[in-house]
């Protein structure tokens, strides 16, 4: 007798404990939540941090400094910069932030010169509204990263205040770079103002480099040109710099995945709990169902079929639960300018429901064998 | 032992009820943050005749004062409240007026008053302290904010005295303040 | 009404002693999230907004009132404010007025090493230690200028993720180019200060080659904050503006508001989840005792009287797991430094975080026994007595 026919009575069972079922599928939904919440936090922090082959970029940084503000490089490094071997293009950066501490609600501002923009340092990114000839025609104009538009709901053609800099939206844009997600970008003489800084002074400088590997090889090359200069740098890559500037985000976030395995255990708890609870209110029923003729297999898989559709449905309500507000809160974290989005991805996805899977099986196995093993005297007799 | 348990415990569960009793009124507004209420304004000796209905003719706007106001001269000084984050002095008769020319913040901007949208160097040749003093020269303590319909962005002309007057400040001792209530300019 | 026996719900407790323990940890286990919650926020609270001092008022650039590391004002800014205000405070003809000069950087070991620690440097000049009743010197001097001395904070190691004794007096810090000499150790416990290194004021803006500050501090005596905003309307040219210390640190712990309400957003849901299973076991033992429900209402106690006692049950219960998590709060967690985004500040579980953990203990007793003692009480007698 194959267990798949039998579903419509393990969905009855299931049912027939309503308001037992209700609760337990309602823990494990929060508790999935919050495990595919702090996955989503997680794969943030490593499409931040994490390098790949396929990194080119370099940020060069004020040494020793670790706050926009207190990063100020002379601009005519650009030229020094660019002048090194297997440089490809230097791109200099003006960043303005109205706070530095790590927040949901900060802005990032980059101002960058528009012979950059010329020579291509925007050809990565994708315009969803607007376009760069908007941009160009304003001084005032800013190119806003997609979630950064959609948490304030801007659109091209508004005049907004951000932090404290009011900009003209000359367009929305998206790129494949999850740095520009977050920014808006602006002319670089107008935040160096709109900062209060003198001209002539950046923040830091991206490099891209010709060819991946020589990455290490150009960032030492950069720091020895200006080793002895008023201003010295450090070089990184730009994945090695934000995990750099968000070590202690990247810190909280690996101590919350404990609490992401812990929700798992506690699924598996909940459900263990429901179906040992169940199965002792069915004792008379499975030894009904033992007398007709059911071999004891199908009893045990019974159990674990109302198992695996409690831990299963309180999995798929939770993911929901974390898509839309991973997709529709467009959330982030900044920190000194930098941002980690929150996200969930489909590896996440398919090992949240994997584990909702598993977990179901493993919590109904021993109460399913138990039940089987019965003999049905004894279970006549129990009741 | 039954009754002494039953006795024990309910002592315990009273003292806790009394404990917690006792200390409410000194916790429950410790517990909720407190909120500092700021005193109201001090209406003290202000002119009665400071506000009139009709604007002093011949107004000069606060860019053009900047440059051409002389200390000691009398002056009428046209302009809008505004060019700080709080341009009301607290506590005393002074505010600051910033040029109407100046371009206004856009909406939805979190304090249009403090025109962050104007650069700093064009907004600051642009400032005027405008102060009620004393006989001494003192400013008065009451605050301006509100009297005569006064606020963040009011279009103003103030008849006075120019009692600082160099390439940073201009300082201007208020006898007369006509506030345009119809006009607030607003983003 | 008839109540019941109040060691009838004692004597209950003990029915199952492994169901009991049970209750007990995870009653302490939820109690125990609600409070270090709670002791993160309030530890948050105490370094920005209990610990300020309310006397003093902060001179910054106009423009920069969310971060004082963003803001420059001119050098000689608090000559001027100490010679144009009347009634700050002073003693003996020095005024309290503190001029500083705020940096975030990195110090290493030494001049090559690989190591970096995130450091908060503040340039002091010997008046911060009159504006900043607070800090206490416990070991060494005041730093020297000139000498490229620094003085480092009782939390300082914290910041730096170094242990302790790497800060001692008499090691060094290598930092804006040079190696600096730590002369002193300060303690200025629950403030933002405790996890900085202080630096000589001139010594620090040669090093960062600054001619501004970031700020003035001064310590009102006669003189009232409006006084201190009238000065700054009346030099523009200075574009300060002027504002209270308690509420420049206030708006930094707003600007805190919503990562403080993710960390009770995430303690609440575990909670939650926690609670939805306790449902579960609530609904099951109850069901056991339908027939003992009916008996008693048989012998004439009525449903509200049987209600209570099961409430007194469950508060007993959550109660002792209560105190449980309250004396593990009080034991590992209290006082635990927290590194949290350019600063540091110690896990607080006082009265205030305490209270709260017992009404959250209290809560969890009542919310999880009524809805499952209502559902078992609401049958007749007759069916209640003929339960299995």
């Amino acid at each position: 007798m194959s267990a798949i026919r039998y579903l419509p009575l393990v969905v009855k069972y299931v049912l027939r404990y309503r308001g037992r079922s209700v609760l337990t599928i309602g823990g494990v939904a929060t508790a999935m939540f919050l495990f595919y919440a702090v996955q989503a936090m997680h794969h943030g922090v490593q499409e931040a941090t994490e390098a790949t082959s396929k990194d080119t970029k370099l940020v060069v940084y004020r040494q020793d400094r670790y706050c926009p503000f207190s990063s100020n490089l002379p601009q005519d490094y650009e030229g020094r910069i660019a002048s090194i071997g297997g440089v490809k293009s230097v791109l200099p950066i003006k960043i303005a932030v109205n706070n530095c501490r790590t927040g949901l609600d900060v802005v990032t501002f980059r101002g960058i010169p528009l012979g950059a923009v010329d020579n291509g340092a925007l050809d990565h990114v994708r315009f969803a509204e607007g376009s760069i000839q908007n941009w160009k025609q304003r001084s005032d104009a800013a190119l806003i990263g997609g979630r950064l538009a959609a948490k304030r709901g801007l659109k091209v053609g508004d005049r907004v205040d951000l932090g404290g800099i009011t900009v003209y939206v000359a367009g929305i844009i998206n790129s494949p770079e999850p740095q520009d997600q977050s920014v808006a970008y602006s002319h670089l003489d107008f935040t160096q103002r709109a900062s209060g800084n003198k001209p002539g002074l950046v923040t830091q400088f991206n490099v891209a480099v010709d060819d991946p590997a020589r990455m290490d090889y150009v960032a030492k090359a950069i720091d020895v040109e200006f080793r002895n200069a008023q201003e010295p740098t450090s070089t990184w890559s730009e994945k090695a710099f934000v995990a750099r500037a968000a070590a202690d985000i990247v810190e909280i976030v690996g101590f919350a995945r404990w609490l992401g395995w812990g929700c798992v255990i506690g699924v598996f708890a909940l459900v263990f709990n429901a179906i040992v609870l169940s199965v002792q209110d069915r004792i008379r029923d499975h030894a009904v169902m033992q007398t007709v003729g059911f071999p004891q297999r199908l009893v045990a898989e019974l159990i674990i079929g109302e198992s695996l559709i409690l831990s299963l449905t309180g999995g798929l309500l939770g993911l929901a639960a974390a898509l839309g507000l991973t997709l529709w809160g467009n959330l982030s974290l900044s920190v000194e300018g930098l941002s980690i989005h929150v996200q969930t991805d489909a590896a996440s996805i398919l090992v949240g429901l994997v584990l909702s899977v598993f977990t179901g099986v493993l919590a109904g196995l021993v109460p399913a064998w138990h039940a089987s093993q019965r003999e049905i005297s004894a279970c006549f007799r129990a009741v | 032992m039954r009754f002494l348990t039953e006795k024990m415990a309910m002592g315990c569960l009273t003292c806790l009820a009394i404990s917690l009793a006792t200390l409410w009124p000194a916790l429950a507004p410790v517990i909720w943050a407190e909120k500092t209420v700021a005193a109201g304004p001090v209406k003290a000796g202000l002119p009665s005749d400071l506000f009139t209905a009709s604007a002093p003719p011949n107004p000069v706007d606060v860019g053009d004062a900047r440059k051409t106001a002389v200390e000691g001269k009398r002056i009428v000084v046209r302009g809008q409240v505004g060019g700080l984050s709080k341009p009301f002095a607290d506590k005393y008769a002074m505010f600051v007026v910033c040029d109407k020319r100046l371009a206004v913040c856009p909406k939805g901007c979190a304090n249009p008053a403090d025109f962050c949208s104007v650069p700093r160097d064009q907004l600051m040749a642009n400032l005027a302290t405008i102060q009620v003093v004393d006989q001494k020269g003192v400013p008065l303590k009451a605050s301006l904010q509100g009297m005569n319909g006064l606020r963040p962005m009011s279009e103003v002309v103030v008849q006075g005295t120019v009692a600082k007057s160099d390439n940073n400040v201009l300082i201007v001792n208020a006898e007369n303040i006509y506030v345009n209530n119809k006009i607030v300019l607003s983003p | 009404m008839r109540i019941l026996p109040f060691d009838y719900s004692v004597r209950n407790l003990g029915r199952s002693p492994k169901r009991l323990i049970l209750t007990v940890l995870a009653g302490a286990l939820v109690v125990g999230l609600v409070i270090v919650a709670a002791a993160f926020v309030r530890g948050m609270e105490q370094s920005l907004v209990v610990a300020t001092d309310r006397s003093n008022v902060i001179l910054l650039a106009a423009g920069s009132e969310e971060s004082l590391e963003r803001s420059q004002i001119p050098s000689g800014t608090a000559g001027l404010v100490a010679g144009g205000i009347g009634g700050i405070k002073s003693r003996l003809g020095v005024s309290y007025v503190s001029p500083e000069v705020h940096v975030a950087l990195f110090a290493r070991p030494e001049e090559n090493a690989q190591a970096e620690w995130r450091t908060m440097l503040r340039g002091v000049t010997q008046e911060a230690l009159l504006v900043y009743p607070r800090v206490r010197i416990v070991e060494g001097r005041m730093p020297v200028p000139g000498k490229d001395e620094i003085m480092v904070g009782s939390l300082a190691a914290e910041m730096m993720a170094v242990p302790q004794e790497r800060l001692n007096v008499g090691s060094s810090l290598w930092f804006a180019n040079r190696s600096w000499r730590i002369v002193g150790r300060f303690g200025a416990r629950g403030t933002v200060m405790d996890a900085e290194v202080w630096v000589p004021l001139t010594d620090l803006q040669i090093a960062t080659k600054r001619d501004t500050l970031s700020c003035v501090v001064v310590k009102l005596g006669d003189a009232e904050f409006g006084d201190i905003d009238l000065f700054t309307k009346q030099r523009l040219d200075l574009a300060l503006t002027a504002t209270p210390e308690a509420e420049y640190y206030a708006s930094v712990m707003k600007f805190y508001r919503p990562v403080q309400a993710m960390v009770w957003i995430t303690a609440l849901l575990v909670a939650l989840a926690g609670l939805l299973g306790g449902f579960n076991t609530m609904f099951a033992a109850f069901a056991a005792r339908i027939r003992e429900f009916g008996m008693l209402q048989s012998l004439g106690y009525s449903r509200p009287a049987i209600m209570l006692s099961l409430v007194q049950e469950s508060l007993l219960a959550s109660a002792a797991g209560t105190l449980v998590a309250s004396l593990l709060a009080l034991i590992a967690i209290n006082g635990q430094a927290v590194r949290f985004s350019m600063g540091v500040f110690e896990l607080v579980v006082d009265h205030r975080v305490l209270i709260f953990g017992a009404l959250a203990g209290l809560l969890i007793g009542l919310v999880g026994v009524v809805p499952p003692a209502w559902r078992c009480l609401r049958l007749p007698i007759p069916e209640a007595l003929k339960a299995a």
